[in-house]
């Protein structure tokens, strides 16, 4: 049994002008100590997705299909059945540390709670508990104290406590949402490998949400595409990488700006994929990518396309994938 | 938390507002200590023979028409008007804290429900309305505290809701759902001391209305009854003299005028101080 499968995922928006799907039809699983990642632009509902699985949408929206989770559908828990996984089995890193930790509690106070909260630990324990956690995000106590406040420390080192506070629990999965976004590069680097290293010694499942692939590339093993709340293509991230087929995905390969290419000439201009993600309120007919996609055909334009298998663990919507290509 | 109360005062003696407002409010409460050890002399000594006197040596600021010594009556209505302004807000936090708080974590009917309510309550003025509760409960010091409780109710609601809902909007809040924890342990354990300053704001500027009122019903009879002392009850005894006796109006007056403006200068400075943003355009 998978440790996450979701199947068939949609998320709708109510509006005054009737329901908007936002996210639609979105299938994939991880195993235990499995690292996934999910990338698309902004606003293609990556972190929709995130947050529809641990159901911290506001009730405006309403997600159907299946989270299984060690086979029990979350999906139908209530919210108190769900307070008890969020934080303890599935918890998550959020993009901003400057504005996620609370700024009139203490880090230690802050990362004891969700102990306090799923372990019922003694103090003395929960006190040995955290400064086994800040030690292990390379906070030492004896440096850092639990008494710090949030606006003592650097960006990178509120993001550091932010994961001391998600792995509290050593929860099954790991759900990072562009953990390293708001920080600069340096930093960017140690806060991946240390997420990384956590997830191995702990042997969690991470999600790793990002719009940058080099991030998806060091620390994931299997990858989602996503485009307007649809995935586009998913594989292994080796796989992906290399033999990418999807239009898309080969428009977001080419937009990564490469070394020694001047952008003063035309001819090294740096590439983009025409056009801008469509408004989810307009209805549309066929492939959702057809207006922005060179190669589409009159078929794209009719219909939608299904998932097909491009290799063993590759999968694609698309009718003309592009085969044979090096990435 | 020493060191973050030190720099609040620091920041505080640099606020013209602070000082002043905080000066009187000390005095006031200073006052109002003293009662419990010591007064000039005891307030239920009736002493005709020495009624209506001027300011002396035996009786500093004179006599009312009882012959009791004004001074020490001020002094004992400085305590009860502490007394009934502090319950008077402990209801109106004790209630209207927690109401504003599920309101905001709510949302929904829930919200909709608690603040028509709200509504409904703060539509009436609030002094008439304490009237109307103290004429139906009976008069006397209890039910005024109540009277006046129940207006504090829908105040602190509101300031609540409003500081909550911002507060609910930033991104710790969604950590800590992450987390795993309830709406209500959140509304709790994040977001009501992130509220805290403005509550305090809003409790100093509650104290100085609550005095008000207090001296507004016991003025009207409706409030603390005799032989307990209270400033309002002492303007209303002081109507009858106003014309050979006017000092015995001027005093508690300038007691209450003197104390509401203490505390509100005193609620003025703390909010600049409690508040970067202001703290920085001074």
């Amino acid at each position: 049994m998978k440790l996450l499968q979701v199947e068939n995922l949609r998320v709708t928006l109510d509006t005054l002008d009737g329901p908007i799907e936002i996210i639609k039809e979105v299938d994939f699983s991880i195993e235990k100590g499995e690292r996934l990642g999910i990338v698309g632009e902004s606003g293609c509902g990556k972190s929709l997705t995130a947050l529809a699985i641990i159901s911290l949408l506001s009730p405006k929206f309403k997600v159907r299909g299946q989270i299984l989770l060690n086979g029990e559908n979350i999906n139908l828990l209530n919210e108190d059945q769900m307070c008890r996984i969020r934080g303890n089995k599935i918890s998550m890193i959020f993009q901003e540390p400057m504005t996620a930790l609370n700024p009139v509690k203490t880090i230690g106070a802050q990362i004891s709670e969700s102990l306090i909260l799923h372990r019922k630990m003694k103090k003395a324990q929960i006190r040995h508990e955290v400064e086994q956690l800040l030690y292990s995000v390379g906070l030492p106590v004896d440096r850092f104290g639990l008494n710090l406040y949030p606006h003592q420390l650097s960006g990178g080192q509120r993001q550091r406590v932010m994961i001391a506070m998600a792995i509290a629990c050593k929860p099954d999965i790991l759900i990072a949402d562009e953990p390293t976004t708001a920080l600069d590069v340096t930093v960017q680097e140690q806060i991946l490998e240390l997420i990384k290293d956590l997830v191995a010694k702990f042997g969690m499942s991470l999600i790793m949400i990002s719009h940058d692939l080099g991030v998806i590339a060091q620390t994931t093993q299997k990858v989602m595409i996503m485009y307007a709340g649809r995935v586009m293509e998913q594989g292994t991230t080796l796989h992906v990488f290399k033999h990418m087929s999807h239009p898309y995905t080969k428009g977001l390969f080419a937009a990564i700006p490469k070394p020694g290419s001047s952008q003063h000439k035309s001819k090294n201009r740096l590439s983009t994929i025409p056009g801008n993600v469509p408004d989810p309120t307009l209805a549309h007919k066929g492939c959702i990518f057809t207006p922005r996609c060179s190669f589409a055909s009159d078929i794209c334009r009719e219909s939608e396309p299904m998932q097909s298998d491009i290799a063993l663990d590759h999968h694609i919507r698309c009718f003309h994938p592009i085969i044979g290509n090096q990435g | 938390m020493f060191n973050r109360l030190s720099e609040i005062l620091g920041h505080g003696l640099k606020n013209k507002n602070f000082v002043v407002g905080g000066f009187i409010t000390i005095v006031f409460f200073g006052i109002a200590l003293l009662s419990y050890v010591w007064s000039p002399h005891p307030i239920e000594d009736i002493n005709i023979s020495d009624k209506l006197l001027t300011p002396n040596t035996q009786y500093l600021l004179g006599t009312d028409h009882f012959g009791r010594d004004i001074l020490s009556m001020l002094i004992m209505g400085a305590k009860n008007s502490i007394i009934v302004a502090f319950v008077a807000i402990g209801i109106g936090i004790g209630i209207g804290v927690p109401l504003g708080l599920i309101a905001a974590s709510q949302g929904g009917w829930v919200d909709e429900l608690i603040m028509r309510f709200n509504d409904f309550t703060l539509a009436f003025p609030s002094l008439i309305s304490a009237i109307m509760i103290t004429a139906i409960l009976g008069p006397g010091a209890i039910n005024s505290i109540i009277a006046i409780g129940i207006f504090n109710i829908p105040v602190f609601a509101r300031v609540t809701r409003g500081g909550a809902l911002s507060i609910w909007e930033k991104e710790f809040i969604l950590a800590a759902l992450s987390a795993g924890k309830s709406k209500i342990r959140i509304s709790f354990e994040h977001v009501l001391p992130n509220t805290s300053s403005v509550l305090i704001v809003q409790a100093t500027i509650q104290f100085a209305i609550g005095i008000l009122a207090e001296a507004g019903l016991s003025y009207l009879g409706l409030g603390t009854q005799p032989p307990a002392a209270s400033w309002g009850k002492m303007l209303n005894e002081a109507q009858t003299f106003l014309h050979f006796a006017p000092q015995l109006a001027i005093y508690p007056g300038l007691a209450i005028a003197l104390t509401v403006l203490g505390l509100n200068l005193f609620g003025d400075g703390l909010r600049d101080v409690l508040d970067p943003k202001l703290r920085r355009n001074r």
